[in-house]
């Protein structure tokens, strides 16, 4: 089975003379609203990093930047949250979580995309209903649910457990419906190919699917990292110890009931934000080649 | 070759058509199965377990039952429910008469719509009659927030998704440093709202000197209280008008500008994923043809984009109605209810006032709520997507 | 289609429903009975847990020391496992749910009107079944160094006079006020009334401290807070509960007096709102903001600001009052949830050993929170002389009150808020009509909460 996702070299660059003057207002337009628009959005960025680098009276002060940058609020966020274990502790849960989500979502996005089964819709439906009920009654229920004391689990109980902060976030409906909408965009012509090759709906897709879909796939996994790693509701719920709590409870151990140490709580999220941009790096570098379906149409 | 092209395999004998097809369905299901089961776990049981809680009288400790009794506090009585449901079911008749006046004749067709639009004004007044009666005998406190929860859906969601998409395209561009400028507008949608909510604070403040009232001190107006104003927007505006028309207050406004600043870039992503998977030679072909930009933009890039709109429409929706952590960060006692959203009462209710048969009533009712607009989002919507 | 949906989710729903209706509740019935036990002989526990939501690097080394110290020198062989466990309101998720099952900690901290929610469920450990005991007991003389109005809020009228924790901190609001800026505008000291202190802080927003480090001057800054709420009613002579009649009394002529002057105050220029999470320190540190009103235990950050800021000289005092000065105490307790009374005893035998006097010092010298034994403040006389604003506020807490200890405060203090910020911000409203109407509500709730004991 021929791998059909191919890259279409550039067109060669239009002959049609002079550009109009149109052309350049429209790049200097675009720029010109990259630029402020960039400059808004990285705004509080840019303040988190600046405080980072602050002694506290700066912070509390609110001065725009430090007089002296102190890096030492690095070292001191690392050791006074006990980062090194948190931030291992995020990475197992993360990838943990990421390895079943993928799991759960190519599947059954695929097959709501693409088989027609008995009552498909029925199930697509109660699994975006799942997610119209506001979170603050859900912890609860769940928190029981992963105690026991509900239903008999494995091991007795979750609580301070690796398994209460992945297995519950290893499937979810956004990135099920959004990996449909893709794979349902994939041309029958495909398919049919296939199928007369005599390949199999599993075949199918990780054979041709999953190659020309790497943008979808991509953007499931930025999302899924982000979302685990900078979850903080549910993990400060069922950790009460070190042993499983991940870096965003940790950072919210530097809010105090007196008043925030500033400059330690922004260095500690700067550090937690370097593996999400990391991943970012890395996922989006796979989006920016053009995917085309050639060899078929035409 | 035919076969494949026409998606239609040839006829077979019936038992290995029916094995054929029984063997697609159970791949389905299995296909399924590791999600659903996940999802029936942890997502339908506090649904299920919510519906239970609230059939009691439960503050702390679990108390006598008492049926829909936490959900006629919310309406007053069931009567007013029903003329408001009434309401709706008008509303939704007009809409089905416009929809299905096409099928007859033509001068058929203008008088379907003249009743379909005498039914759509019939079911706005029932509506308005029964929210009135709710409003009075009912829970006006979640009443009025499942307005402000719709002035913060519509104020955001397709901000978000025209943004998105407008930025999407820019940055698809031929652009000097594109990878950067992606990076920039996605770093909001991560930063973790610790740090965001405190910026937000500091840039929607009231003092004089505060970043917001610097930039509208450029246009001339004067400092406003941001965070701190429960008068609607329109009527600082000089528009003298209250009640619901009069829109959300500049709080609400202000928490809607951070709700914005933070999503955009989650859109802009998932439409820069459903920019590459338009094939090139499309637009390719459409140019050899002599298409325009903006005609190109309008016939092939929106249409291959619908799947993408109407899915970041729709969860944009639903998630609107979910949002918690922004508006809990940004909200002032001086705001008032004008900024509680649902999901912010429900919480109220439930960890402050320890009222959990009420608390997990008003979350059923806006489990109800948010599912009947995304029924009707999918109607509206679904059928103009393009799955090309 | 759309049918089908509804009825399936309906089905799943009811399923979910009658499964979750056979699994335990979230309450289960307490796994031991009260009253009546022999403590010599029950054995303590030997490994226990303590849950509490202290942060930062002093007083996590405090607790770890005090902890490490216990371990190593109680003579029962406890040992006892200190937990941060997120924030007041993060315990307070976490222990709803645990109520009653034998998950929960063996001590929490809690301010008093949780532990007054968490005993409509009947699941906390009543100490005086164990405090005058024979062999585990704690004597009377050290009973009697407790401060008495920090002894005595941790006793439960609502539900019998119970003790339902024991307090190892406190803290209280007091004044911050910027010296040099009063001498600047021609005082000697901080203001000792309401009309003094309307005096200074409009002197104030007229005339800026020569030091201050940015733009504007103001005299007070309101921050919303129901703590603010209580101290200017006591500082008027009033309370905000009544606790004989077990009634709120938000709408007392003092209560109404505290806000129509301070409404008075904003209109007139001379103060105005906290514009964002801790902006009144920042100000107060940039000379910009001269007199505020929080809890001592800001006193270190205050310290911070100042010093990083326009560094003059400063202290707190009690707020101006209309007679003697009644001020604003407040502070987490300890309790122990109920279990078996094995766990029980041994978190006991800890609570006696957090609440001593050497450990008392310690504790208080790294957190900044206040003793809460007279014999300890002697002992701590280095520590003042090093920290006059530490002694200054301890020296007022003869002075204490205490905000009421009942179930669903917390949801009062939220409408309690949003009346004091509608009323300051408007003087066209009329405070007494608006707090009536706040009152009304407070005793509705409370009502309601009531309801569940019967």
């Amino acid at each position: 089975m021929d791998n059909l996702a191919v890259t279409q070299p550039k067109p060669a660059p239009a002959t049609r003379g002079k550009r109009s003057p149109f052309y350049w207002i429209g790049r200097v337009l675009t720029y010109a609203i990259l630029i402020i628009g960039a400059l808004i959005f990285i705004f509080p960025f840019f303040w988190m990093i600046s405080n980072s680098l602050m002694t506290l009276g700066e912070t509390i002060t609110r001065q725009l930047l430090p007089k002296v940058p102190q890096w030492s609020n690095y070292a001191d966020a690392w050791n006074q949250a006990k980062f090194s274990k948190y931030f291992l502790n995020s990475v197992l849960i993360t990838l943990g979580t990421l390895a079943g989500l993928l799991f759960t979502s190519i599947l059954a996005g695929y097959a709501f995309g693409r088989i027609d089964f008995k009552g498909k819709n029925i199930l697509f439906g109660l699994f975006l209903a799942t997610m119209m009920i506001p979170e603050s009654v859900t912890l609860i229920p769940n928190y029981l649910l992963i105690r026991g004391s509900i239903l008999p689990i494995p091991g007795g109980t979750w609580l301070n457990k690796y398994w209460s902060l992945t297995v519950p976030f290893i499937a979810n409906a956004f990135s099920i419906f959004l990996l449909r909408q893709f794979f349902a965009q994939i041309p029958k012509e495909l398919w049919d190919a296939a199928r007369i090759d005599g390949a199999d709906h599993l075949r199918f897709l990780i054979q041709v699917v999953l190659p020309i879909s790497k943008a979808p796939v991509m953007t499931v996994l930025l999302f899924g990292f982000t979302g685990s790693w900078n979850a903080f509701q549910w993990p400060l719920l069922v950790t009460t110890n070190d042993t499983w709590r991940p870096i965003m409870v940790g950072l919210w151990s530097f809010v105090n009931e007196a008043g925030p140490q500033t400059h330690l709580l922004m260095a500690g999220a700067v550090i937690s934000l370097i593996p999400i941009l990391i991943i970012y790096f890395l996922t989006q570098k796979q989006f920016t080649q053009g995917i085309a379906t050639t060899g078929l149409k035409g | 070759m035919t076969e494949a092209t026409l998606g239609v395999k040839p006829p077979k004998t019936g038992s290995t058509l029916h094995t054929l097809r029984t063997k697609e369905q159970i791949t389905g299901y299995l296909f399924v199965l590791p999600a659903l089961i996940v999802i029936l776990v942890f997502g339908l049981f506090p649904i299920g377990y919510s519906l239970y809680m609230s059939l009691f009288n439960w503050r702390v400790t679990k108390g006598a039952y008492v049926g829909g009794r936490n959900y006629l506090l919310i309406f007053g009585t069931w009567t007013n429910l029903l003329i408001t449901l009434a309401g709706i079911a008008l509303i939704v008749a007009a809409f089905w008469i416009w929809s299905n006046a096409f099928s007859s004749l033509s001068n058929r067709k203008t008088i379907a719509k003249v009743v379909a639009a005498a039914v759509l004004i019939v079911g706005g007044v029932v509506f308005v009659t029964g929210w009135g009666y709710m409003f009075e005998s009912g829970n006006q406190n979640f009443l009025k927030s499942l307005i402000v929860t719709t002035y913060y859906a519509v104020g955001t969601v397709p901000a978000e998704v025209i943004i998105g998409m407008i930025l999407a395209f820019l940055l698809y561009q031929d652009i000097v440093g594109k990878d950067i400028f992606r990076m920039m507008y996605f770093l909001p949608y991560v930063t973790p709202s610790v740090t965001s909510a405190v910026v937000f604070q500091i840039i929607f403040s009231l003092r004089e000197t505060s970043i917001a009232n610097m930039v509208i001190g450029w246009f001339g107006i004067s400092p406003q209280r941001w965070r701190f104003e429960q008068r609607p927007l329109l009527n600082l505006l000089g528009v003298d008008i209250s009640g619901f028309l009069a829109g959300p207050s500049l709080a609400l406004v202000s928490i809607m500008l951070y709700g914005i600043w933070s999503f955009v870039g989650y859109n802009t992503v998932i439409f820069l994923a459903g920019l590459g998977n338009i094939p090139k030679e499309t637009y390719e072909a459409a140019e050899i043809d002599g298409a325009t930009k903006a005609q190109m933009f309008r016939h092939i890039t929106m249409p291959l984009l619908s799947p993408t709109t109407f899915y970041l429409t729709l969860i944009g929706f639903i998630g609107t109605f979910k949002a918690f952590n922004h508006i809990y960060v940004l909200r002032t006692p001086s705001a008032g209810d004008s900024v509680i959203t649902s999901s912010l009462l429900i919480f109220d209710n439930f960890y402050k006032a320890n009222q959990y048969g009420v608390a997990t009533a008003q979350a059923i009712v806006l489990f109800v709520v948010i599912l009947g607009l995304t029924l009707a989002q999918n109607k509206l919507m679904g059928e103009r997507v393009f799955y090309g | 289609m759309k049918r089908k949906l509804f009825s399936l989710i309906a089905i799943v729903m009811v399923a979910a429903m009658v499964l979750s209706a056979c699994g335990t509740p979230a309450t289960d019935t307490p796994p031991v009975e009260e009253g009546g036990v022999d403590w010599s002989t029950v054995t303590p526990a030997q490994n226990i847990t303590f849950w509490h939501q202290h942060t930062g690097e002093d007083r996590e080394a405090a607790m770890e020391k005090i902890v490490n110290d216990f371990n190593s020198t109680n003579e029962y062989g406890i040992t006892l496992t200190a937990e941060y466990a997120g924030g007041y309101g993060d315990i307070y998720t976490k222990m709803l749910a645990l109520l009653n099952t034998p998950d929960v900690p063996d001590i929490v901290v809690g301010y008093q009107n949780q532990i007054a929610t968490y005993q409509l469920a009947d699941a906390f450990f009543d100490m005086n079944t164990v405090i005058n005991d024979s062999v585990y007991g704690m004597p009377q003389a050290d009973q009697d160094d407790f401060i008495d109005a920090f002894f005595q809020q941790d006793v439960y009228p609502l539900y019998d006079n119970q003790r339902l924790g024991l307090a190892p901190n406190r803290s209280m609001e007091v004044m911050y006020y910027n010296m040099d800026w009063l001498t600047e505008l021609g005082y000697d000291g901080p203001p000792t009334t309401p009309e003094e202190f309307r005096e200074m802080t409009c002197a104030a927003s007229a005339n800026p401290f020569s030091g201050a480090m940015a733009e504007g001057s103001m005299g007070y800054q309101l921050s919303i807070d129901t703590s603010r709420f209580a101290s200017w009613t006591y500082a008027f002579g009033g309370d905000i509960y009544d606790g004989t009649t077990n009634q709120y009394t938000l709408n007392s002529p003092e209560a109404v007096a505290a806000f129509e002057f301070l409404q008075d105050l904003f209109a007139d220029g001379c103060a105005r709102l906290v514009s964002e999470n801790y902006g009144d320190q920042s100000d107060f540190g940039n000379g910009t903001l001269l007199f505020t009103v929080g809890s001592s235990s800001g006193l270190p950050f205050y310290t911070s600001a100042v010093e990083g800021g326009a560094n003059f000289e400063w202290s707190v005092a009690a707020l101006p009052s209309t007679g003697t000065p009644k001020q604003d105490v407040y502070g987490a307790s300890v309790s122990i949830p109920k279990s078996t009374p094995e766990r029980q005893l041994a978190a006991w035998i800890f609570l006696k050993y957090y609440t001593s006097p050497e450990v008392q010092k310690l504790w208080a010298e790294a957190s900044g929170y206040f003793p809460v034994r007279k014999s300890v403040a002697d002992m701590m006389g280095d520590y003042m002389a090093a920290n006059p604003t530490y002694k200054a506020s301890w020296d007022l807490l003869e002075y204490g009150w205490f905000e009421p200890a009942v179930p669903g405060y917390d949801f009062v203090r939220d409408e309690i808020e949003v009346v004091m910020a509608a009323v300051v911000d408007d003087p066209t409203l009329d405070v007494q009509t608006e707090f009536d109407t706040l009152n009304e509500f407070g005793n509705r709730i409370l009502a309601e909460q009531l309801e569940q004991l019967n």
